[in-house]
């Protein structure tokens, strides 16, 4: 960003922003104690109840329920102890429960992640786990703005796949929403996903990343591809500037294709001359030699001694 | 040259009668014993040592039987016939969780024994003192589809000589995956993450060369890439978080090419190898090559370009340091940061050594060298933050902000010697003595016949030694700040607007500088100045010798802006059903490749309903629509530019029937849609300006591009449904079958049209499918008929195919800890046209059966 003036404009904008925020704030009406009150309701789900502080209570009535959260990776909040009731086993995660016990096992007096706004459902799951490098951006996914909360994909009493507290097995559980994908991995040209070599988590962060469509970036802030495609990754003297500035999807399909290589055209030469309109005649008579450019320009993802690709 | 022929069926000692006949045999065994075994419960875990213990182990047998294009089976199933681990799985739960070593233990595994993947994952806790995770993946990355790079051969039929049956790049190269990480103290306040991975790849490949002729090359493939990760989480205060990370890239090139296709043999005895592309009328590698069929031991004539060794090593090590600091905060109940700042330095180092004995019509060239060291560094700045502000229970603004920078400056120091043939008579010797005043350590190729009367120097001959400091840059800084404004009022609706900011800004740079030395053999400077030289001088010193001095200063920059406007809907109008839109319209000042969208539409549907407990369906809307009107223009005389425009669109619909735990039935359909409308100038042999395609002469012509090129559009277009149905049965309780189907299909249209009139492009050939073109040499025969040009060997690539794959299944449980298992599985590749050009349609089906016992204990 070296014009001053785009630096100006983007100062404004910024400034708007933050006007915005202000604004919204001013207007909402909420009173003097608001944090406070907003921290309460957070904290006790919106209820006047105490936390029973034991899960001997809870176990009474839900029995199989428990026995179910003690075969999770959830008994560590049963376990734990040192934080006190607000962090200890049922009540960490359906808030207190004495209002739910007085009544008699009214629903109505507990959290029970039903017929309420995914937002609440997220809220209540991030108290423990945002602080994971993993999930820490999920409030800003994809998956959050789509109103997809936790428990549209895990399931923590009874998960039909163990590992993960999944509602259901990876691949399948991503296609129950994105149907079309699906498609692609039934290509002859795909990644191995169908037959669990590759998972959709290794090329997606699901709990939501800083790249477009939650895609996990390298290690060396480039692509994430580079990771088991490692020749590719250069730097080379001579780039081949679409891989780094555009990415590898400007060549290449990645869920599949029936296209070879992945490749976004079937023939490679209508791939390379919709952005080459201009090449030189001499060596590219295209009703002669030059039928497929990788065939002289073999190392087209970059080379360190030919500015051609030739080598 | 590599076996070219690959088209015998497999597994013929197995033909089809055989196989049923196992199959039915191995069935109707084990569907004997599921009817005299006792029905009981399977049994969930049993106690060992204080561990719910949970194993089981699958081994049998795959039975593949292949019938016509191996190559596109091992490319695309690659599954072979033997003795397999299919699954063995593990499980550990402590039954106290006060175990000493773990808590919970999972280990899985598949594919061992022979299948083209096989993985292993691991995942270990004990609660509070750490997490452990491991994988071990392998994978055979076979390559074989002949259409891609292949030089469209014209067939012995229309003149030709040789035609590729296999890919000229052809993979068999193996891949060794290892990720291993380990969190300490995962509960604390303090937690440690150490990580490792490790990809290894390595194996036999083939590439191709340009330099004269293309050959084609063995390429020994080996890189490995081993990563080291020290991580270090701190939760100090409520709700927050705050992390760095150091990671450690190391990454090992060590891949090496060599020629050894040398199937041929000069006059004089030498083996050499005419090369990849056989079209004897345009002179490649040289016009009547034999006069004959080319077959291992033909002896070529004396002006074929030809490579009599062709080798080149570039070992290179690259290190890639990269920190990264991060945190997210809930500390403030009504605000959600996260942020982050990433730094690395990568630094790739490479020696570089190529050596060619070759003859090089174009520049009489009789051998090169061409070395030296490199250095390229990427050295590379990110930071993001995102904050979401909740300002009541209903409305929330997020604003993310990302910077991105990073630059690679490249260095290579070339060194290159060029031997140039000055005696063009049989029995030339070498070194020295071939290129007057060549150093030793010249390249001349040794007793290359040449035919006499070729010039010892012509107008393309390069400098006979180089050495050239190559300086190249590449920067690029992205700026982007995204804000929306989320209304949530009730779990039935929510919405959200946006709007999207982004300024990128690249930098390239190409700073060589260098100095030439020309040769030459009747005392009058031979070479020039490079046309692009910023700065030059020429030195004639007399004798024989002209060095040349230049040096470059081209420096580039592009900026470019984005807006883009946001919008989303997400709607849950009862419990079971929900529905997400996403709209994105962008517009942006500029572009960096001619195909990059300058205004793009981006629309995403998707529903799903759960009609019941027995049923749902769900279906899904994704388009994208791109236009660039920025392209090129006065790129046609007289004229606008065609605006580049494409689209993708995909529709899908999934319905899934379980109307009880004895049935159940999934049915998929998708629909996708790929466009491009592109403009192009297409360059040809001859005289381009006079050529005259179907419908006459074209009205139009290429400026500022290439003189010699015919204005064209390309028009893509790609269809592809989709279709799949899984059908699951349990008659009886200790049986299940399954049935499916999955079919892809595809369709399309990839065609060059003429500018003027966007009629089809199609050339004049004549008896050879050779285009006829004023002024090629030799002159083609009679016109025969229009073709789809530029290149009649092109075709379309595979764009009408059907990908079948239908399958079964039976499980039977014989006892409570056995099951039989037995699958078929059918795949038939078939391309419904002959649109590959002169490469033939690479058809094949294949059978593959696998039987396998389940032992659960």
């Amino acid at each position: 960003m070296t014009n001053p003036r785009t630096l100006r404009r983007y100062l404004v904008w910024v400034l708007a922003v933050a006007v915005v925020v202000m604004s919204a704030q001013l207007f909402a009406g909420q009173p003097k104690d608001a944090k406070a009150a907003h921290q309460a309701k957070t904290e006790t789900h919106g209820t006047t109840a105490q936390f029973v502080g034991s899960d001997e209570q809870c176990k009474a009535c839900h029995e199989d329920q428990f026995k179910n959260v003690q075969a999770t990776p959830h008994f560590t909040t049963i376990t734990k102890t040192g934080q006190g009731e607000r962090w200890q086993g049922c009540e960490s995660c359906h808030g207190p429960g004495s209002e739910h016990v007085a009544n008699g096992g009214d629903k109505t007096k507990i959290f029970t992640f039903k017929d309420v706004k995914a937002e609440e459902i997220t809220r209540n799951c991030l108290t423990c786990h945002s602080t994971n490098l993993e999930h820490q951006n999920f409030t800003r996914s994809a998956h959050n703005k789509a109103g997809v909360s936790c428990t549209s994909c895990h399931a923590i009493h009874q998960p039909a796949e163990a590992q993960k507290l999944l509602v259901q097995k990876s691949p399948n559980l991503c296609f129950s929403c994105h149907n079309e994908t699906r498609a692609d991995f039934n290509k002859p040209y795909r990644h191995r996903v169908l037959e669990g070599y590759v998972t959709c988590s290794d090329c997606h962060n699901v709990h939501g990343a800083t790249l477009p469509r939650q895609v996990r970036g390298g290690t060396a802030q480039d692509s994430g591809c580079f990771k088991c495609h490692a020749d590719k990754r250069g730097p080379f003297v001579f780039e081949h500037e679409p891989v780094r500035v555009e990415g590898c999807s400007t060549c290449h399909t990645p869920h599949g294709s029936t296209n070879p290589r992945l490749l976004t055209r079937s023939r490679v030469n209508s791939m390379c001359l919709e952005c080459h309109q201009a090449i030189p005649a001499g060596p590219h008579p295209q009703n002669t030699k030059s039928q497929a450019c990788t065939l002289c320009h073999s190392q087209i993802h970059g080379s360190n001694v030919s500015e051609v690709f030739f080598k | 040259m590599a076996n070219r022929s690959n088209h015998s069926p497999r597994g013929s000692s197995l033909d089809r009668r055989s196989f049923v006949r196992k199959l039915v045999a191995a069935a109707t065994l084990v569907l004997s014993l599921a009817a005299f075994s006792v029905a009981q419960e399977p049994e969930k875990g049993k106690v060992i040592g204080g561990y719910i213990t949970e194993q089981s182990l699958e081994v049998g047998g795959r039975i593949a039987d292949t019938f016509g294009n191996t190559g596109m089976y091992n490319t695309f199933v690659n599954l072979e016939s033997g003795a397999r681990l299919l699954d063995y799985t593990l499980s550990m739960r402590s039954l106290t969780r006060e175990s000493l070593v773990f808590d919970d233990l999972y280990f899985s595994n598949a594919g061992y024994g022979g299948d083209p993947q096989n993985f292993s994952r691991l995942r270990i806790s004990k609660n509070r003192l750490y997490n452990f995770t491991a994988s071990f993946r392998r994978d055979v990355n076979y390559f074989n589809d002949s259409y891609l790079a292949n030089p469209y051969n014209t067939p012995a039929a229309q003149g030709g000589r040789v035609v590729f049956n296999d890919s000229p790049h052809l993979y068999n190269t193996r891949r060794r995956m290892g990720d291993f990480n380990l969190t300490l103290a995962p509960q604390s306040p303090v937690r440690v993450r150490l990580g490792y991975s490790r990809n290894d790849h390595q194996g036999p490949s083939f590439s191709t060369f340009h330099e004269g002729t293309d050959i084609q090359v063995f390429q020994d493939f080996a890189n490995r890439q081993d990563q080291y990760q020290v991580g270090i989480d701190i939760r100090v205060l409520p709700r927050t978080s705050f992390s760095f990370d150091q990671f450690f890239v190391h990454n090992k090139v060590n891949t090496n090419w060599s020629d050894v296709n040398v199937g041929q043999y000069t006059s004089n005895g030498l083996p050499v190898d005419l090369g990849a592309i056989y079209n004897t009328y345009y002179g490649q590698p040289c016009s009547n090559v034999v006069g004959g069929p080319i077959v291992n031991g033909t002896v070529v004539k004396p002006n074929c370009q030809v490579y009599a060794g062709y080798s080149r090593t570039s070992p290179t090590v690259t290190d890639i340091p990269t920190s990264q600091l991060s945190f997210s905060s809930k500390y403030w109940q009504k605000l959600d940061i996260t942020g982050s700042a990433t730094y690395s330095w990568a630094e790739s180092t490479s020696d570089y050594n190529e050596l060619a004995r070759t003859y090089v019509s174009r520049t009489a060239e009789n051998g090169f060298s061409f070395s030296g060291p490199i250095t390229v560094e990427r050295i590379a700045s990110s930071a993001d933050l995102g904050v979401t502000y909740h300002i009541n229970d209903q409305w929330s603004i997020t604003d993310e902000v990302r910077w991105i920078h990073y630059r690679i400056p490249g260095y290579f120091q070339q060194s290159d010697t060029a031997c140039i043939v000055s005696n063009p008579l049989l029995g030339v010797t070498s070194p020295p003595g071939a290129t007057p005043g060549a150093p030793a350590g010249s390249v001349c190729l040794p007793n290359l016949p040449v035919a006499a009367g070729l010039p010892a120097y012509s107008a393309s001959s390069p400098a006979d030694r180089a050495q050239e400091n190559i300086v190249r840059f590449l920067g690029d800084e992205t700026i982007s700040n995204t804000t929306k404004l989320a209304w949530e009022p009730n779990r039935h609706f929510g919405t959200h607007v946006g709007y999207k900011w982004a300024n990128r800004t690249l930098n390239f740079k190409d700073l060589t500088s260098g100095t030439l030395t020309y040769y030459s053999t009747n005392g009058a400077p031979r070479g020039a100045c490079p046309a692009d030289a910023e700065s030059c001088t020429a030195t004639f010193t007399g004798g024989n010798t002209n060095t040349v001095q230049f040096a470059n200063d081209a420096r580039f920059q592009e900026d470019v802006t984005e807006h883009a406007l946001l919008f989303g809907i997400t709607a849950r109008p009862v419990n079971d059903w929900r529905i997400n839109a996403d709209l994105e319209w962008m517009s942006a000042t500029g572009t960096f490749t001619p195909i990059s969208p300058r205004n793009q539409q981006r629309f995403k549907l998707r529903s799903g309903y759960r009609v019941a407990n027995w049923g749902s369906i769900s279906g899904s809307i994704n388009l994208i629509e791109n236009r660039n009107n920025n392209r090129a223009p006065g790129f046609r005389e007289g004229t606008t530019a065609v605006p580049h425009k494409d689209h993708f669109r995909a529709y899908s619909l999934t319905f899934n029937v379980t109307p009880s735990k004895w049935a159940g039935l999934d049915l998929g359909w998708s629909y996708s849609d790929v466009y491009s409308n592109s403009s192009a100038c297409l360059p040809m042999s001859g005289n381009a300006t006079s050529f005259i395609p179907e419908g006459g002469a074209l009205t139009l012509r290429c400026v500022g591009g290439s003189n010699g090129a015919i204005p064209a559009v390309l028009l893509y277009q790609q269809s592809t449904h989709d279709v799949f149905a899984n059908l699951r049965l349990t008659p009886i309780k200790r049986v299940t079958f399954n049935v499916g189907y999955d079919i892809t299909s595809d369709s399309g249209n990839n065609t060059w049209l003429r500018a003027d009139t966007l009629a089809p492009f199609r050339v004049p050939v004549d008896a050879n499918n050779n285009v006829i073109i004023v002024g090629n040499n030799p002159a083609p025969g009679p016109f025969v008929a229009f073709v789809n040009g530029p290149n009649p060997g092109a075709g379309q690539g595979p764009l009408a195919i059907n990908w079948h794959r239908p399958s079964g299944s039976v499980e039977i449980e014989l006892t409570r800890t056995v099951s039989f298992k037995g699958a078929y599985n059918y795949y038939g590749y078939n391309e419904k046209s002959s649109n590959l050009g002169f490469v033939t349609p690479r058809d094949f089906h294949a059978n593959v059966g696998t039987l396998s016992l389940k032992y659960a204990f």
